[in-house]
């Protein structure tokens, strides 16, 4: 009998798996949308084709004494018609046991994936090889650049821990003092009683936008950023004088240490503005350009990376039976404390394929939301369209809103769409 | 469609627009996204429920078990019985896990439960001489079935195939510990198991290997 092949867990993936309750996973989901009606047979072969080259995602999750990790999945994934609510967690019987969800609603794909596989990134290279095939499958032609496709066989850079790989001796304290943040402000909104997150997509040219982002002297990721954060402070200028404006911005760190893997890759940045600052939207984009600039110096990622992969430096960590450590990460977790964060903003910038005979309408970036982080904004730029999703556990859309007119205001035609989540609840 | 309020164009069926909830009128026939279907979590009111369930029946229960039939503590099996109730429900209906780990639950349980009647009864040596026995057989049969029937996925149930096999010592050990006056069930059962488990190390031993450096990599 032959043994099934199996995957060691990064580092950073590690504490996904700790804390998922029945209520909350981190999912977050990565879509397309086409010019045509998705065929649901045609994109189970597609994904199954897909799993041939991607055999680090055809996994399920499995404890072992120490530590998590992933194991071959012998049975096909499901493939069905997605039932409405967004980032739904994982039945994971239903899902057999896999740590991804591939659904379809009309001309739409939505991939929704569990953190503890992988990042953006490797998501999203993952859906565009399945995509790939899908069309294949249907024997329409479709360019293979910068696909991971069958013709080139898995590497074995796609499983590594790069943490692990750019970890460096560090003084514990300096990693906390740039891991750790203070509080922060939160948008104080009723939310959602129920499980299902609101989605707000707003979509705008690329080329526009990048026009305007150029005209501010910064990048999209700054300014996208900064008018999120700006129409937050100018809402709650008169009730906030004490909280920051806090932004988390995942870096995606193969763009600065090389690396080939398809698991998590990804730091978080922290750019903080101070209520007491000009509110304006041009100083807001100054302090945020500045502090994402330095937080993405290689000496300080550096820090961060290696502090990341101390749970596998510390032997105390190492020989710790799993399900202790995952009771202190709940606990840890669990504690009251105030907010970290205002907001996610994470950009998975440009999709990179060749859309030949316009096949692909646009790609989009789902974020989660949890209690403490209500309202969070994903983004993806694809031929010639940005799309940047809010996604939100808040009943209300007014920072939506402000958002949009702001951009509309600056000469931009935004095209919203809505799940219309907040008609299920009491308005 | 447009949002005179909002200066934006409206994508999908919408009666409203999505950022001001002001009524637009639609020109589009499909909604941009399925509409959602909100549930409350059914984990969430199950424990409460549960717990009232149990302070309901439990309270008469020991109330009559205080009246009635006092040197026999009855109220104790319907307390046990109460709960194998809700680890049916919760860990065996209602769970995501795999057949295995059901199995490996079930057997436990009721393996408890076996002890808890025979010896809060005081009588019905059956259970352990022939009920205890034959739990341990189905179980075995169940996986071991399983296992011929899926053969392409054996290799996952073989940390299942040594937790129940050392567990199938139970009615062996029970049987000689307890000086059960039946003792041949209590064989078959063990005997079945080492067999089991003989056969599986010697059929899946490379298989074997590899599951105990996965289970114990650091």
């Amino acid at each position: 009998m032959e043994k099934t092949k199996w995957y060691r867990m990064d580092n950073s993936a590690m504490i996904y798996p700790m804390v998922i309750t029945q209520k909350t996973q981190s999912i977050f989901r990565i879509g397309v949308a086409l010019n045509e009606l998705v065929d649901g047979n045609f994109l189970r072969i597609g994904l199954n084709t897909a799993l041939e080259r991607y055999p680090f995602y055809k996994v399920e999750l499995k404890h072992g004494l120490f530590r998590h990790f992933l194991d071959e999945n012998l049975h096909y994934p499901v493939v069905e018609k997605n039932e409405g609510n967004l980032l739904e967690i994982f039945n994971f019987r239903h899902n057999r046991h896999y740590l991804f969800r591939l659904t379809y609603f009309e001309n739409k794909v939505f991939l929704d994936l569990f953190h503890g596989l992988c990042d953006g990134a490797g998501g999203l290279e993952f859906l565009k090889t399945v995509i790939y095939y899908y069309f294949k499958s249907q024997n329409k032609t479709m360019p293979s650049d910068n696909i991971l496709t069958l013709s080139n066989p898995p590497k074995d850079g796609e499983t590594e821990d790069a943490f692990l790989k750019y970890y460096t001796k560090l003084k514990i304290r300096e990693g906390i003092q740039k891991m750790a943040g203070g509080s922060a402000f939160r948008i104080p909104s009723k939310q959602f009683n129920w499980e299902g997150l609101g989605l707000i997509q707003l979509t705008v040219s690329t080329s526009e936008l990048l026009k305007l982002c150029r005209e501010h002297g910064c990048t999209m990721t700054v300014f996208v950023s900064a008018l999120a954060l700006y129409v937050i402070a100018k809402r709650f200028k008169e009730t906030n004088k004490k909280d920051d404006y806090v932004a988390f911005i995942p870096i995606n760190l193969r763009k600065i240490f090389p690396s080939n893997t398809l698991g998590n890759f990804t730091l978080f940045a922290k750019c903080r503005v101070s209520p007491k600052e000009e509110l304006s939207l041009g100083n807001f984009i100054k302090i945020i350009k500045e502090d994402l600039g330095k937080q993405t110096q290689k000496e300080d990622l550096i820090t961060k990376i290696s502090f990341t992969s101390l749970m596998d430096k510390f032997y105390l960590m190492r020989f710790m039976p799993v399900f202790i450590k995952a009771f202190l990460s709940r606990v840890g977790r669990s504690l009251p404390g105030k907010s970290k964060l205002t907001m996610i903003i994470s950009n998975l910038g440009k999709v990179d394929i060749d859309n030949e005979g316009g096949k692909i309408d646009r790609f989009f970036f789902n974020q989660n939301c949890s209690k403490n982080a209500p309202l969070n904004v994903g983004m993806v730029s694809y031929n010639d369209k940005t799309v940047i999703s809010f996604s939100r556990k808040l009943i209300e859309t007014v920072t939506e809103r402000d958002f949009a007119t702001s951009l509309a205001d600056m000469g931009l035609e935004v095209a919203v769409s809505s799940n219309f989540r907040e008609e299920c609840d009491v308005l | 469609m447009y949002c005179k309020e909002c200066k934006v164009k409206i994508e999908g069926k919408a009666t409203v627009c999505p950022l001001c909830h002001k009524p637009v009128k639609s020109s589009e026939d499909t909604p941009a996204f399925p509409a959602p279907t909100p549930r409350q979590m059914v984990v969430s009111r199950y424990y409460p429920i549960f717990f009232a369930v149990m302070v309901v029946l439990m309270i008469p229960a020991i109330v009559l078990n205080t009246l009635y039939y006092k040197q026999y503590p009855w109220s104790l099996i319907v307390f046990f019985l109460l709960l194998y109730v809700s680890f049916f429900i919760r860990h065996t209906v209602m769970t995501q896990a795999h057949f295995r780990e059901r199995l490996i639950g079930q057997t436990i349980f009721l393996t408890i439960i076996a002890f808890v009647v025979r010896y809060t009864s005081g009588r019905f040596e059956w259970i352990l001489s022939i009920a205890l026995p034959a739990l341990y057989i189905v179980s075995d049969m169940l996986l071991s079935f399983r296992m011929v029937q899926y053969q392409k996925y054996a290799a996952k149930n073989i940390m299942s195939v040594y937790v129940l096999g050392t567990l199938g010592l139970i009615p062996i050990i029970t049987a000689f510990a307890c000086g059960l006056s039946l003792k041949i069930p209590a064989m078959v059962a063990s005997g079945m198991w080492i067999i089991t488990i003989i056969t599986v190390t010697i059929v899946f031993r490379r298989a074997i290997i590899s599951e105990i450096k996965k289970f114990f990599h650091i």
